[in-house]
């Protein structure tokens, strides 16, 4: 029995005549790598949009475990556990990493609002950050400013930010890009012990690391879906190869 | 992290300007005194500000509201309908009471954002403007609201009217003020607008509630301008619609980015800088206003970070390992 966690039915956005994403159906199930694959254009971004609330269904629904969330705010899917990290690095460039993570942390605790504590008291918070740091491997950086890492310990931080609220659907807009193949490995070997208490959908456009890690695989074009099957189906679809690798 | 370096750098210059505020009543510059007092009673506006401006990244152009309100809540209760002189009476009417309109203020104007917001505050504080300008039930005059006494406060030896011991209540209520703001900035509500400042579409993505925590800041820095506004008219015998005109809530701005926008000495260092340089201006010039001018001029082109900001100037200027 497949655990879906998170699912789109007939999610269309548009932006003015713009189909951006044409009754697309995806589904996030726990346990599972699901890679969704496109050219430039397809609508992936979009769509990992719709599902984290950044942008709102024109029509068709978005469902959470089964709730219906087609309307709810970013913020308030987080709040459900819908964790998602950008293309574009979206972290506190002046805040150390350490506040980084704290501060994710802290947004699972209604004592937020708290105005006469410390929050550098809260141990809670502190040991969430720390195992989200040592977890993607930013051990020994807790105290740097985000904005001094590399690109590529950027985007861990991007993931550990996501880790640090708890989510059960990862949501992984590019999380390989601009990572040097190093780098990429820990990603990868990261993804694979985050999978098996997870749902993971990821936009990638590193095909190795596609292949290696997926489960299920979507390959979209012109906001439609064009596939979605296993990595070794997709590989062998001569309908894939003359839409995508345009050979 | 940002907030305890800020503090510990000035950690020092800190304590050796409380001593000499507490110690400067000695000095027996009755005149002075007051300017001080003056100084210290914008420092709490400004620092309710710095929360919204400097750490939650909301720019408010109606500051000046809260002052007023302050300052009337006690002119109306104790001269205008002579309701009571209690000082712990007013002051709290005061200070709730602004919380309660800016929650309402804030409902909506939180809705915009930028220009507008800032456009937004400020027609709120003109309205506010011209129902003390133009309501007689609340003794609206241009004139104001003239005060033939201070609040009482119920303790004996604790009496406003001694002026001395008027200076220390507004020198303690600044102590207050300071020790307060640095619990909000350390608390996870602090972190929270900080982080809104820093990066508001990420502190949503992770589940925060943004209205919220920016309504609460809002509310939080009215209560201290409300504080302040109260303090003002108490020292001064009186409240006029000037409090709310939107001179005041461009000069508290003018504070800040004189001090430092975001920094946790900023405030007071911005009220004193602005209070001192205007009063030297006025004794040698009819032209203070265009000195005065130059001088923020000056300070926004060469120093964007405020006063504060001149330590790292130094710094940046003789290298890290001399400073």
């Amino acid at each position: 029995m497949h655990d879906v966690l998170m699912k789109t039915v007939n999610a269309t956005r548009h932006f003015g005549g713009l189909v951006a994403n044409d009754s697309v159906n995806i589904e996030v199930i726990k346990g599972k790598t699901h890679a969704v694959l496109g050219p430039n254009g397809a609508g992936k971004s979009t769509l990992i949009n719709l599902l984290s609330g950044d942008l709102l269904c024109t029509s068709g629904n978005v469902f959470f475990r089964g709730n219906d969330i087609t309307t709810l705010q970013p913020a308030m899917r987080s709040r459900l556990g819908v964790g998602r990290s950008y293309q574009k690095t979206n972290i506190f460039p002046r805040f150390t990493v350490l506040e980084n993570c704290r501060l994710a942390a802290q947004s699972r605790d209604q004592r937020a609002f708290s105005l006469m504590s410390n929050a550098s008291a809260y141990r809670s918070y502190l040991e969430v950050a720390e195992k989200a740091i040592f977890d993607t491997g930013l051990s020994g950086h807790e105290y740097r400013l985000a904005s001094e890492l590399s690109h590529g310990e950027q985007r861990q931080l991007e993931l550990a930010i996501v880790l640090c609220t708890n989510p059960s659907v990862l949501l992984l807009d590019e999380p390989l890009a601009g990572m040097g193949s190093e780098e990429s490995m820990t990603m990868i070997e990261l993804l694979r012990r985050l999978v098996p208490t997870h749902g993971i959908l990821m936009v990638e456009h590193d095909m190795d690391a596609v292949f290696a890690i997926a489960d299920v695989i979507t390959v979209m074009v012109n906001g439609t879906v064009l596939m979605t099957d296993t990595p070794e189906a997709v590989k062998a679809s001569s309908e894939v190869q003359q839409a995508y690798f345009g050979h | 992290m940002k907030i305890n370096k800020d503090i510990k750098l000035s950690n020092f210059f800190a304590i050796i300007l409380f001593g000499a505020l507490a110690a400067f009543p000695l000095m027996g510059q009755d005149f002075y005194n007051e300017m001080v007092s003056r100084i210290l009673i914008l420092a709490i506006f400004a620092i309710g500000l710095d929360l919204l401006v400097g750490y939650t990244g909301l720019v408010s152009f109606g500051h000046a509201a809260w002052f007023g309100l302050g300052a009337y809540s006690f002119a109306v209760l104790s001269a205008s309908y002579q309701i009571t002189n209690s000082l712990w009476i007013t002051l709290a009417f005061a200070i709730l009471g602004s919380a309660l309109i800016s929650f309402m203020v804030g409902l909506l104007a939180l809705r915009t954002k930028g220009i507008y917001f800032l456009m937004v505050t400020l027609a709120f504080a003109q309205v506010f403007y011209f129902i003390v300008h133009d309501v007689p039930e609340i003794g609206g005059s241009t004139d104001g609201i003239n005060l033939y006494a201070r609040p009482l406060t119920g303790i004996s030896g604790f009496d406003l009217e001694d002026n001395l011991v008027m200076y220390y209540f507004v020198f303690g209520s600044l102590l207050l003020s300071i020790f307060l703001f640095w619990m909000i900035l350390r608390s996870p509500f602090g972190r929270a607008i900080q982080g809104i400042k820093e990066n508001e579409h990420r502190m949503s993505s992770i589940g925060f509630n943004i209205f919220g925590y920016k309504l609460a800041s809002f509310v939080i820095a009215s209560m201290f301008g409300s504080f302040a506004g109260y303090l003002f008219s108490v020292l001064s015998y009186g409240a006029n619609p000037e409090l709310f005109s939107w001179h005041k809530s461009a000069e508290v701005l003018l504070m800040l980015t004189l001090g430092g926008i975001g920094k946790f000495w900023g405030g007071l260092i911005g009220a004193f800088a602005f209070v001192v340089l205007k009063e030297i201006f006025m004794t040698y010039t009819d032209w203070w206003q265009l000195w005065l001018g130059l001088t923020i001029i000056f300070v926004v082109l060469f120093l964007p970070g405020g006063l504060l900001s001149i330590s790292t100037r130094i710094k940046l200027l003789v290298g890290k390992k001399y400073a």
